[in-house]
């Protein structure tokens, strides 16, 4: 699966916990292996959550700017 | 049926666990989880299995509130003192989390309405007070093929052990017959202080959630013994016993009975 067909989950609108929390929750519905893009805010999200997915054993494929917030694409580890 | 966005928010500090997530907290409000006697092991069990979203909780508890109980039973309250068990513990458990379901089993767990009262859960948390008991659980959740988890205290110690039937040892494995009626002190004469209970039935709340998650290595085959005085947990393996008349093999095992009523054990 390509970044672009990617699932998309956005939760620049969501504060610590609930950010990861919606990100533990997309990531049970994408099979292993599979690609979720995730959009979130600068600071704190984009500071924690990629190490978080990386500690874990997922697989980050892309961090990107997106003007205020960042898109960070990551591999369901398998 | 997916969660809400409230149940999300509700147990969020669970569901950012890498064990549990999403789906996890939905194999947790599926399960039925049964808590036999509503005292000091099952209070901090049935508020733990409730604050947790255990979809249904039974209580099987046949007495009533005593003031003698509130020094460890922190699911009752002095204005319950007289209510039913299972009324004070599942208004408790309502008030704490609407979104279980409570079922009340007002009467003593016996031999002849132990298979009934056990069709349906998922798990069971043995927190009776008498030997006799302890024995009746383990044997009609061995027979019923209901994982359980046991514990004992006394005075500063206690005991724990999940049993999970065709995967290890049950209680009756070691503890083959009661003890002698009057050869162990009941709680009343040796006395219990309340977070000792607090601790073991919190860890069993645990045990049943791994149960119910399938994560983690459960208390499956070893005897945890905690004492609270130097406060230090020891570990004893156990294995099964093809002997056991409770889980042995079919030519040694006995049909459920009652034991005859001995000494307490908490």
């Amino acid at each position: 699966m390509s970044a672009e067909s990617a699932a998309i989950l956005d939760i620049t609108g969501e504060v610590c916990p609930m950010t990861l929390v919606r990100v533990r929750m997309a990531l049970d519905e994408v099979g292993p292996g599979g690609v979720l893009r995730i959009l979130m805010a600068a600071g704190e999200p984009v500071a924690s959550i990629p190490r978080t997915l990386k500690d874990e054993g997922h697989e980050l494929l892309a961090v990107e700017r997106r003007g205020d917030a960042f898109s960070v694409t990551v591999r369901k580890r398998p | 049926m997916t969660l809400t966005d409230a149940e999300i928010l509700r147990y969020s500090r669970q569901i950012i666990l890498p064990q549990v997530g999403g789906a996890g907290q939905e194999r947790i409000r599926k399960g039925r989880v049964l808590v036999v006697g509503a005292g000091g092991l099952g209070s901090p069990a049935l508020l733990y299995l409730a604050a947790a979203g255990v979809g249904t909780v039974g209580v099987c508890d046949h007495d009533v509130v005593d003031s003698t109980n509130l020094q460890r039973q922190v699911i009752h309250a002095t204005p319950d003192l007289g209510r039913a068990k299972v009324d004070s513990a599942a208004d408790a458990v309502r008030h704490l989390n609407p979104g279980v379901a409570v079922v009340r089993h007002p009467v003593r767990l016996t031999a002849s309405n132990a298979p009934g009262i056990l069709t349906g859960y998922d798990a069971v948390v043995d927190g009776t007070d008498t030997f006799a008991s302890k024995f009746l659980v383990n044997d009609a959740c061995v027979a019923a093929d209901v994982p359980y988890v046991f514990s004992g205290i006394l005075g500063f110690e206690g005991q724990l052990l999940t049993v999970v039937p065709g995967r290890g040892p049950c209680y009756r494995c070691f503890f083959r017959e009661p003890p002698p009626p009057g050869s162990v002190p009941t709680c009343a004469q040796a006395g219990i202080l309340g977070p000792v209970a607090g601790a073991l039935g919190s860890l069993q709340a645990l045990e049943v959630l791994k149960l119910l998650l399938g994560v983690g290595e459960l208390l499956v085959g070893r005897l945890v013994l905690f004492d609270g005085l130097s406060l230090s947990f020891r570990e004893v393996g156990l294995e099964r016993d093809p002997r056991c008349p409770a889980c042995g093999d079919p030519e040694h095992r006995r049909p459920l009975a009652d034991e005859a009523a001995g000494g307490c054990t908490r």
